[in-house]
C-alpha cells in the first residue's frame, strides 16, 4: 500500500469494470472494488467490498473504512450500471426504478461519499460512465439512456460544485463494447448502431482506459464537466 | 443528554478550527457558542457553510460511530435557520443525534 494511490471502481465482479479493476491494480493503484456478489479477482493490490451501490449506509462505511486504512482516496470510478433493453410501453415500473437507483442514485452516492474524502486531501479525480445510447436517442433504451442522461448533468454540475475542492469531474460515453451488458441485444441493432459511429468497430476496453487515464492525469486538473464519446458519436 | 450536548458543541467548536485552518486572518470564526455562523451577521458564505457542515458532519460521524446528515429538508424549512450560530447549530445537531439513537 503505502505510496500508492488508491482508485475506488464500482461495479467490478465482471466486464469491463473488472478489467479496469485488473488494469489499474496491476499500474501502479490500489484498487477498491466493490459489487453486489462477490468477485473472484484475486489480485495484489485489489480489494473487493460486497454491497448495493444504491445503499446509502453501505457506501457511507466503505468510505470510512478506506479513510481508516488507506488513508483516503484519489480516484473514483463510477462504473457500474445496469442497462434493460425495452419498448418503454413494456417496462415494468420495477426495472425503471432497479436502473435508475443503480446509474443515478449509485453514481450520485459514490460521487457524494467520496468527494467528501477527497475534499480533506484538497484534490480529486472523479469519472463517471455515460453511454452514446444518450446522444443517441436510441429506440428500445428510455430508460437507460435518460438515467445516464441523468449522470451528465451530475457530472457538469458536481464539476462546478467540486472545483473548489481541486477535484474534477468527467465522464466517458463508450460505445458498445462486447460484454456482458449487450450480450442479449440482437446481432442486426447492433450492426446499426455502429453504422451511426464514424469509426464502425465495437469499442476496445482500452479505448475506455485511454480517456480515464486523460482525465485523471494530473496534468488534467483544467479538465473538468466534460463528457467524451468513444467511436466519433 | 447534557453530555450529549457538551460533545456535540466541542465537535462544533473543533470543526471551526479546522475551518479556520483555511481562512485568511480577517475572516476566521470565534471559536464560540454565541458565534453567528450563517444569515444576515453571519461570517461564512453558503460555500463556506457547505464547507463548514461537511466538516462537521465528519467529526459527527467519527465521534459517534454513525453518519449525521445535517441538511434535510426540515433543516432548511424551519423559519429560523438552525445554522445561524454555533448554539443553535449545537442544539439541533444533538436534537438529530437524539433522534438517530431512539430509531435506531
Amino acid at each position: 500500500m503505502g505510496d500508492r494511490p488508491v482508485m475506488v471502481i464500482t461495479g467490478t465482479r465482471r466486464g469491463l469494470g473488472r478489467d479496469l479493476a485488473q488494469h489499474y491494480a496491476g499500474h501502479g493503484f490500489e484498487v477498491a472494488g466493490c459489487s453486489r456478489g462477490p468477485s473472484d479477482l484475486n489480485t495484489p493490490h485489489y480489494q473487493h467490498y460486497q454491497l448495493d451501490v444504491a445503499d446509502e449506509l453501505a457506501v457511507q462505511r466503505m468510505a470510512q473504512d478506506l479513510r481508516h486504512r488507506l488513508g483516503g482516496v484519489d480516484v473514483l470510478i463510477n462504473n457500474a450500471a445496469i442497462a434493460s433493453m425495452n419498448h418503454a410501453l413494456l417496462t415494468p415500473l420495477r426495472t425503471v426504478r432497479s436502473i435508475l437507483d443503480t446509474n443515478v442514485v449509485g453514481t450520485f452516492l459514490f460521487c457524494r461519499e467520496f468527494a467528501r474524502l477527497m475534499r480533506q486531501r484538497d484534490r480529486g479525480r472523479i469519472v463517471n460512465f455515460t453511454t452514446v445510447a444518450t446522444p443517441l436517442n436510441l429506440e428500445g433504451e428510455a430508460i437507460y439512456a435518460a438515467s445516464k442522461a441523468a449522470v451528465e448533468s451530475l457530472t457538469r454540475i458536481m464539476a462546478r460544485e467540486l472545483a473548489t475542492f481541486n477535484i474534477t469531474v468527467n465522464a466517458v460515453g463508450p460505445s458498445p463494447i462486447q460484454t456482458a451488458l449487450i450480450q442479449d441485444v440482437p446481432k442486426g441493432k447492433m450492426a446499426a448502431l455502429l453504422d451511426r459511429q464514424a469509426i464502425r468497430r465495437y469499442a476496445e476496453p482500452r479505448d475506455v482506459r485511454h480517456v480515464i487515464d486523460f482525465f485523471i492525469d494530473a496534468e488534467s486538473d483544467f479538465v473538468t464537466g466534460q463528457i467524451v464519446y468513444l467511436g466519433g458519436v | 443528554m447534557e453530555d450529549l450536548k457538551a460533545r456535540v458543541l466541542q465537535a462544533v467548536l473543533a470543526t471551526i478550527d479546522d475551518v479556520n485552518e483555511f481562512l485568511p486572518s480577517e475572516r476566521r470564526l470565534e471559536r464560540s457558542a454565541t458565534t453567528q455562523l450563517f444569515g444576515e451577521r453571519g461570517a461564512l458564505d453558503s460555500l463556506g457553510l457547505v464547507n463548514f457542515l461537511v466538516s462537521l458532519e465528519g467529526r459527527l460521524a467519527d465521534e459517534f460511530g454513525q453518519p449525521v446528515s445535517l441538511v434535510d429538508d426540515r433543516a432548511l424549512s424551519q423559519r429560523a435557520s438552525p445554522f445561524r450560530t454555533v448554539h443553535s447549530l449545537a442544539e439541533y445537531a444533538t436534537r438529530l443525534i437524539e433522534e438517530a439513537r431512539r430509531d435506531g
